[in-house]
């Protein structure tokens, strides 16, 4: 059943056995896992059916260190969350990013990717793939439209090819709904912010483990109410999360679950260096079909990116990363005109064959407004980006790049100053980064310009940034609205918020679902990983309640 | 007072002689060694030119001008021929018998090496290897003149 919050009379309480804060692909998952059961679920979410700007506010806030995308337009407050302006790539975490890293402080996981695979099989059907062996060449070549996909023959020691899959993307709202809908057991209310957790008057004041009674929710246009749950699952996001546990202060005065100062630390994303470096092929119109077209094979379209191998991040004590490939068919001729002859000019001399190079700088009048405009304005798109005709050849492709975070106590949520609309205080992000992350993202490109040099494939540009040795990010680097952390799992309550059940530690019934629990970020996109760690709470959380 | 012996006929005639053996071997060797030199010079030309004929003239000269004014690097400047033909296992004789597609075909492996072993140079953000980088500044100091670089 699906209600409107709106529509219900003030002021009154709910009885449910459980309660999930938030219709995102973490709440829709856990809800979905109950539909039918004997076990009464109530999900909240904040927004409406629709895009609707005052609950969009409700996502304003601050951002300091890092450059990353607003928060207000990086999260959607809408039934299916987030993932209604999802891309869709999927991939599970690899298997050492769950492993502790001697060289790699705050890594690990109290899970293993063993313990993930069950519900990582399960996700890869929620977010409705074709395949859970995502990189078993041999099934996508077998596929109908498949038998071009090929890796590249990269060092194995060095690069790997890791396969996405492209999810259709699932809109977790419009796919589920109706599963949610015809289940009695489960009641949907939109346009209801939950405001704060609210602390069960069974909590012993001198007990280190306490209760939560359930939360008390608002709508925009303020009828308030209050829903008491057995046990409650935050699944707000990997911002919103910090936000709700560091507003209940009445079960914490430091915030639920903020005993020892770790809601909102260690807040990571996937650094993003959109079009970082250029690939010059040796051969114009070489073609990877597998890192180029997203090619629909099996219903779902997969596409190859780099990695870096297991030895790489031990021999150089780097993160992960993922380096992916976008083919162009424009020259760069004339931007390498326009080098030479500042370089000539610099020498006091002209340029050798300047004709040849006014006629490039000519030819190539649009790309270089294009840069030109890229660089003063620190954009990603300008007016002036080339079309070209799809019958030419490639002559090249431009790497982005995407790092692993090093686990960074300092980059954290805290709440700010200004307030909502229900008033209370924002969130404000002071997103961090680590000396570390700047040598893997300075190994990538090097790496990738080494192993494309050695294939034979091309030349790679890498900008004159990464010739430092100390952190200088490009201007144009940001975030991958990657949410995650915050709320890091650990066994220990000292070093993190949940533990290995992604239960608050510090309260019995309270847990948390989403990219909040992750203590270290991998490469991958972080909602295949989501679904299935929603899918193992839901398990776990069914013999509680059962 | 001691008297100096007076020379023998025969010695002088002997110094004079060993002088103009002398000075004649002398005149030779110099002369010898001037054809040797200029002999190893012409060889040394043909072999540069040889090298530097597989190369494109205009992105050659501008990669190896750059390579040239760059502040700092390992890249080996001094004899680049010697240098980048005894990379490629080729002596003169060898050299001057290859076709330059085959010339290509060895330095295209040569070039797989340098990137395998990381023998690699940052020339304005481009990532070389070493040898066609070598064989580029070869190619600016040939076209440009030596009195340039």
């Amino acid at each position: 059943m699906i209600y409107d919050a709106r529509s219900l009379e003030p002021d009154q309480i709910f009885e449910t056995d459980l309660l999930i804060i938030g219709a995102g692909p973490a709440g829709i998952t856990i809800a979905q896992k109950f539909a039918g059961t004997s076990i009464r679920v109530t999900l909240l979410e904040s927004g409406g059916d629709g895009y609707n700007y005052d609950a969009q506010d409700l996502n304003r806030g601050a951002i300091t260190g890092i450059h990353a995308e607003p928060l207000d337009a990086s999260r959607l407050r809408l039934f299916g969350g987030t993932s209604n302006h999802w891309a869709g790539w999927c991939r599970p975490f690899e298997r050492e990013d769950f492993e502790v890293r001697e060289d790699w402080p705050e890594s690990g996981w109290p899970i293993s990717l063993d313990d993930l695979k069950p519900f990582y099989d399960k996700a890869t059907k929620i977010c409705q793939l074709a395949s859970k062996n995502f990189d078993d060449l041999d099934f996508w070549q077998s596929q109908p439209g498949g038998s071009h996909l090929n890796k590249l023959n990269t060092n194995n020691t060095r690069l790997l090819s890791a396969i996405f899959q492209i999810s259709p993307p699932t809109r977790f709202g419009e796919t589920y709904r109706k599963d949610l809908e015809q289940a009695k057991n489960i009641t949907v209310l939109l346009n209801a912010t939950a405001l704060e957790l609210l602390k069960s008057n069974d909590s012993s004041i001198n007990s280190s483990i306490k209760k939560i009674s359930g939360a008390l929710v608002s709508t925009l246009d303020n009828k308030q109410f209050t829903v008491n749950a057995r046990a409650t699952v935050t699944a707000v996001g990997g911002v919103e999360t910090s936000r709700l546990l560091l507003l209940s202060n009445k079960v914490h005065p430091q915030g639920a679950g903020n005993e020892y100062d770790l809601v909102g630390r260690y807040f990571m994303d996937h650094p993003w260096l959109p079009s970082i470096s250029n690939l010059r092929f040796q051969q114009a119109g070489t073609n990877w079909p597998l890192y180029f077209d997203k090619t629909k094979v099996a219903n779902t379209r997969v596409f190859g990116t780099l990695t870096p191998a297991p030895e790489l991040k031990k021999s150089k004590k780097i993160g992960g990363f993922r380096l992916w490939l976008q083919p162009t068919r424009t020259s760069t001729a004339g931007l390498d005109s326009a080098r030479t002859i500042i370089r000539s000019l610099k020498q006091g001399q002209l340029a050798d064959d300047l004709g040849d190079h006014i006629a490039n700088l000519y030819a190539d009048a649009d790309i270089i407004t294009d840069a030109a405009y890229k660089t003063l304005f620190q954009v990603r798109d300008s007016p002036f980006a080339h079309k070209s005709i799809p019958s030419d050849p490639y002559l090249g492709a431009f790497i982005d790049l995407n790092i692993e975070q090093r686990p960074n106590s300092e980059s954290r949520l805290t709440l700010d100053s200004p307030l909502d609309a229900f008033g209370q205080r924002q969130i404000k992000l002071d997103w961090r980064l680590h000396d570390t992350d700047w040598h893997t993202a300075k190994t990538a490109l090097n790496t990738v310009a080494q192993e494309f040099g050695r294939i034979n494939a091309g030349r790679v540009h890498i900008p004159s940034e990464f010739e430092s040795n100390e952190p200088n990010w490009p201007p144009l680097i940001t975030s991958s609205n990657h949410h995650m952390g915050g709320a890091r799992m650990a066994l220990d309550p000292k070093q993190g918020v949940v533990n290995s059940d992604c239960r608050v530690h510090s309260i019995e019934n309270l847990y948390v679902a989403g990219s909040a629990v992750f203590p270290t970020s991998g490469y991958a996109n972080p909602t295949l990983t989501i679904v299935a760690l929603s899918l193992k709470l839901a398990d776990h959380l069914y013999k509680v309640l059962s | 007072m001691i008297k100096q012996k007076p020379l023998h006929p025969s010695n002088h005639t002997n110094k004079s002689r060993r002088n103009f053996i002398r000075t004649s071997l002398g005149l030779y060797i110099a002369l010898a060694s001037r054809k040797t030199l200029a002999i190893n010079s012409i060889s040394t030309k043909k072999n540069e030119n040889k090298l530097i004929s597989i190369l494109n003239k205009s992105s050659s000269i501008n990669i190896g001008q750059a390579i040239l004014i760059l502040p700092k690097h390992e890249l080996q400047l001094s004899n680049i021929a010697a240098t980048v033909m005894y990379s490629l296992n080729l002596s003169s004789r060898s050299l001057n018998l290859i076709t330059k597609k085959e010339l290509s075909l060895q330095l295209k492996q040569q070039t797989v090496n340098d990137f395998d072993l990381g023998n690699i140079i940052n020339v304005e953000g481009w990532i070389m290897g070493y040898t066609e980088a070598q064989l580029c500044v070869l190619a600016a100091r040939i076209f440009m003149g030596p009195e340039k670089y």
